[in-house]
């Protein structure tokens, strides 16, 4: 008797430790989706966006891994965030590609672009280079594209995830690549959204300092500019004493000029 | 007389030497008990479920305006009950102190501004002082703030904890239907055993 309790106790407690399955979390979202409560789906984000994480980590085979990313893209398109669903959307086309999750979602991808300001030619043609980014490539090269197509969405509100995505993408890949890099730096520096897709479009795939590859004067300055605020918030005084001497050759307006002055005294005062 | 005297006496010593006023005391301290937690649990989950609103929390929230929304994590509405309440009070202060500048010459009530600030006419026979006005306002916005903060925040509060016990205790018994569904099996066989 005393055995049969301890293996019911044991039992239970693995079943208490354990994360919850994929196939418990779509049911889930299956299930509160129906009911339409708004703060019953902004309740569950949290665990949901976790279990993606999870997935993408360990680029699960689950056969619940696409219908349950799909299925997490329509709790952001219930809470009206446009930008979170085609993340969301793109997550599951490019990483856990599945024929039939696609297609009884096509109607939803299609919306989602229209009101993220897509014409019809725009959505066929990157539904065109999305099965290019596809067809052939491995989880890694696939994920690659899926944060490339992400970033070209141009929404500030999804560099956060990008910024984590890319992150996790780096612990199975060891190395990003460079422009993707270069990107993450722009976005820590804070670095406007258009900006930094300029840049991308323009710049070579090379390793150095982002601020060394930049052509245009104009962004050059800013790059500099922002690169030293973030320094000296983060008390990193002598890479800010760096860029500040290099930053202090550029040509400059007066208003940057004396921008460059305020800097140095707080550097030398190491605020 | 004597009667009641006696049980506001009562009362007031049962007051005296007790540690909470609430109705139902807690029959357990819960300091000491470690939860069993879910590892999908966030702490702000875990601090929701903690808590509850007591008779205690009543004269809390009439001391600090929108204490139980700060309670139900609710720091929007709270800071709103907070501000709201802290210009009421301050409208009383600013009624007392002009009051008080023209008091000698008044010399009734201390809320009694006279027509220093002015009449709101209602009609040709009735008007009203602005600050009899203002204080009947602030009156009304700090009971106001007071009850909804006290019925809203606890209905919140209630609201709350009942989604984060649907998700997990739908998620568990998924789970559990899931893991039976995948370890059971059918096989019909025949079994020989020898025993010593």
């Amino acid at each position: 008797m005393r055995n049969y309790i301890l293996v019911v106790l044991i039992s239970l407690l693995n079943s208490a430790f354990a994360q919850f399955s994929t196939q418990t979390e779509f049911e889930y979202l299956k299930l509160i989706h129906t009911q339409h409560d708004k703060k019953l789906i902004e309740d569950n984000i949290r665990n949901a966006e976790l279990k993606a994480f999870q997935i993408i980590q360990s680029a699960s085979n689950d056969a619940y891994a696409a219908a349950f990313i799909n299925e997490l893209s329509k709790s952001f398109f219930l809470l009206k965030e446009y930008d979170k669903v085609m993340f969301y959307v793109y997550a599951q086309r490019f990483l856990f590609p599945n024929d039939t999750v696609e297609k009884s979602a096509t109607l939803q991808f299609n919306e989602n672009l229209y009101r993220l300001g897509f014409q019809l030619t725009e959505i066929d043609s990157i539904k065109e280079k999305m099965s290019q980014e596809i067809e052939g490539k491995t989880f890694n090269d696939r994920a690659v594209s899926f944060l490339k197509f992400c970033i070209y969405l141009q929404k500030k509100s999804l560099d956060k995830d990008i910024v984590l995505w890319s992150s996790l993408l780096k612990q199975r890949t060891l190395q990003n690549p460079n422009w993707l890099q270069h990107w993450e730096y722009l976005t820590l520096t804070k670095i406007k959204v258009s900006d930094k897709i300029k840049f991308i479009e323009s710049v070579e795939n090379k390793p150095t300092p982002v601020y060394t590859l930049i052509t245009e004067q104009s962004l050059k300055n800013k790059v500099y500019r922002k690169s030293i605020t973030h320094y000296l918030k983060t008390n990193s005084f002598s890479q800010s004493a760096l860029l500040l001497s290099d930053y202090k050759v550029l040509p400059k307006s007066l208003l940057a000029k004396t921008d460059w002055y305020f800097k140095r005294t707080r550097l030398f005062l190491h605020l | 007389m004597r009667l009641v005297m006696l049980f506001g006496l009562l009362l007031l010593i049962k007051l005296a030497i007790a540690q909470d006023f609430d109705i139902y005391p807690k029959q357990q301290d819960d300091k000491v008990k470690l939860p069993v937690l879910h590892e999908s649990v966030s702490l702000n989950e875990f601090r929701l479920l903690s808590r509850e609103v007591r008779m205690m929390d009543m004269a809390y929230a009439a001391i600090i305006p929108g204490y139980v929304h700060f309670k139900a994590q609710e720091k929007s509405k709270a800071y709103t009950l907070l501000t709201l309440r802290s210009m009421a009070y301050v409208s009383i202060g600013a009624v007392y102190f002009s009051a008080k500048s023209k008091g000698s010459a008044l010399g009734s009530y201390w809320y009694d501004t006279g027509d220093q600030l002015g009449k709101i006419q209602i009609n040709d026979n009735y008007s009203i002082n602005v600050g009899d006005a203002v204080l009947v306002g602030a009156a009304i916005v700090i009971v106001g703030t007071y009850l909804y903060d006290w019925i809203h925040g606890k209905y919140l509060l209630e609201k709350k904890q009942e989604q984060i016990r649907y998700k997990y205790a739908v998620k568990f018994k998924l789970e559990q239907t899931f893991q039976n569904k995948n370890t059971m099996s059918f096989a019909t066989g025949i079994q020989f055993s020898i025993q010593f």
